[in-house]
């Protein structure tokens, strides 16, 4: 009996989490079957805002040059950008590439500062820093690695200015730059291509609910002043700060078009330790934020702590109990051709035959509906919707998306040892680069 | 009606729920692939 509630649990779980990927979907289908008849089209804006493009560098020699040059060869009127990059605590020659940069006789006439940090906090120390002296109306940030497109913050300026009051912030999509490297790195590039243009798409059009990424995003500078800045060794600043927006009654509007090619984890290590370090700075603003789905707090704010409470503890868990739940079972099945009579731990009564089937036939449909989300991401970037992301998407769902749970496992016990030793998380915490 | 039997009934219309956003999302995938495939050709004559 025990042992038929814990699966009827596990699957009403997995059931409850496929609705709500299934009502975001809704909302993304919606949002591209309207937009994907028009082109985009780069008109005047208004006015065009003194923007403050702040990057954030701690050892990137490797990457530092190609990231400067595509953000000062934006479309966006060059006496409208000031650009402040920061060698931050560096052993590497980021500092010396960056001057090199902007004594080329092209840049002679921008307004570029190189700032030589050595002080604490990590990016978010940099990101205060910069606010203290940022003459722009709007700040701009971008991730070292992070390559913008040449329209990237005109898109980003154009959403804001749609309505200055509630959209102090604007957020794209960031896409990756070595999706073709190997295996996993194309596996991110789904995921990525998912997240961007299926879970941002649908909360956006559906709920008016944006999240800051890391990376190419700006905010009103007045407004970030007014929030207190940026949390000084936040390991997740970008989530942090979201919440902080929503929680002001104001708005992270969507710039869909609005694009950076950033570089991915190559190797497990490199990835295991981001998505680790994601997942520990998440559980810290779930657990942050965990006293506004009580109180009278703003109902987006209250949405989004539902959703990471479900999605990092109660779908995890659900995940990992019908794990379980299975190997069980497939042990005791192969014992069972050595010892005969053995019953497996976890099945329904034989009074329904039926069942079975039907679970195996939800378990297809399960499937079915992972590749048709991953698919429709795919189609709405030109020339992405291959057979062959068909067959990587089939290939990951029983193999790279199944990481998740050993980096879950992992970010909870981290977080759990930080609170019982007093660790400090105030250091800067990046992603190795690659050499492409 | 025991627990099986009402977790059964509860499965079939679950599925069927799937079943049909299956096919739901099938037919938005293949228009909006169609309109990005139209909207937005790396070149204007391929042929």
């Amino acid at each position: 009996m025990i042992n038929q509630v814990l699966m009827i649990i596990t699957l009403i779980s997995i059931w409850f989490s496929l609705t709500m990927s299934l009502m975001i979907l809704t909302g993304a289908a919606h949002f591209w079957l309207k937009n994907s008849r028009t082109k985009s089209i780069v008109e005047k804006l208004p006015r065009y805002p003194l923007i403050t493009v702040v990057v954030p560098a701690h050892n990137e020699e490797l990457v530092i040059a190609q990231t400067v040059e595509a953000i000062l060869n934006m479309n966006y009127p060059q006496a409208r950008v000031e650009v402040m990059l920061f060698a931050d605590n560096c052993s590497d020659h980021t500092y010396e590439v960056m001057k090199d940069i902007k004594q080329l006789p092209k840049y002679q006439m921008r307004n570029i500062k190189i700032i030589k940090r050595k002080g604490a906090g990590g990016k978010a120390g940099v990101l205060n820093d910069a606010l203290k002296t940022a003459h722009g109306e709007y700040i701009a940030v971008y991730d070292a690695d992070a390559m913008p497109e040449k329209n990237a913050l005109y898109f980003l300026v154009a959403e804001a200015l749609k309505d200055p009051t509630r959209h102090v912030a604007a957020f794209g999509r960031n896409k990756t730059r070595n999706a073709t490297q190997n295996f996993l790195t194309r596996c991110i590039n789904q995921e990525i291509v998912v997240t961007q243009r299926i879970q941002h798409i649908g909360l956006w059009h559906l709920f008016k609910i944006g999240r800051i990424p890391g990376t190419n995003f700006i905010i009103n500078t007045e407004f970030v002043k007014s929030i207190g800045g940026w949390r000084n060794g936040a390991l997740t600043e970008d989530t942090d700060i979201s919440f902080k927006i929503m929680q002001s009654g104001k708005l992270i509007a969507l710039a869909y078009n609005s694009e950076a090619f950033q570089q991915e984890p190559e190797n497990l290590k490199a990835y295991y330790l981001q998505r680790k370090r994601w997942a520990k700075g998440n559980y810290e603003v779930v657990i942050a934020n965990f006293k506004h789905l009580f109180d009278r707090s703003n109902w987006r704010v209250k949405f989004e702590t539902f959703y990471y409470v479900s999605t990092f503890l109660w779908f995890n868990c659900a995940i990992i109990l019908s794990d379980v739940i299975f190997f069980s079972n497939v042990v005791v099945l192969s014992l069972g051709l050595f010892i005969p009579n053995l019953q497996l731990p976890f099945m329904f009564s034989a009074s329904n035959v039926y069942i079975a089937q039907i679970l195996f036939f939800n378990w297809g449909l399960m499937i079915l509906l992972y590749l048709l989300q991953i698919s429709m991401a795919l189609v709405t970037q030109f020339g992405q919707a291959t057979p062959e992301q068909i067959w990587l998407g089939l290939a990951s769902y029983f193999s790279y998306s199944q990481l998740f749970i050993i980096v879950s496992i992992s970010a909870v016990c981290s977080v759990m040892l930080d609170r019982i030793l007093h660790r400090d998380g105030n250091v800067w915490v990046k992603t190795k680069r690659f050499d492409d | 009606m025991n627990l099986t039997n009402i977790f059964f009934v509860l499965a079939i219309i679950i599925s069927a729920f799937f079943a049909f956003c299956t096919v739901g999302f099938f037919i938005c995938h293949l228009v909006i692939y169609h309109r990005i495939n139209k909207n937005f050709k790396a070149v204007e004559k391929d042929d």
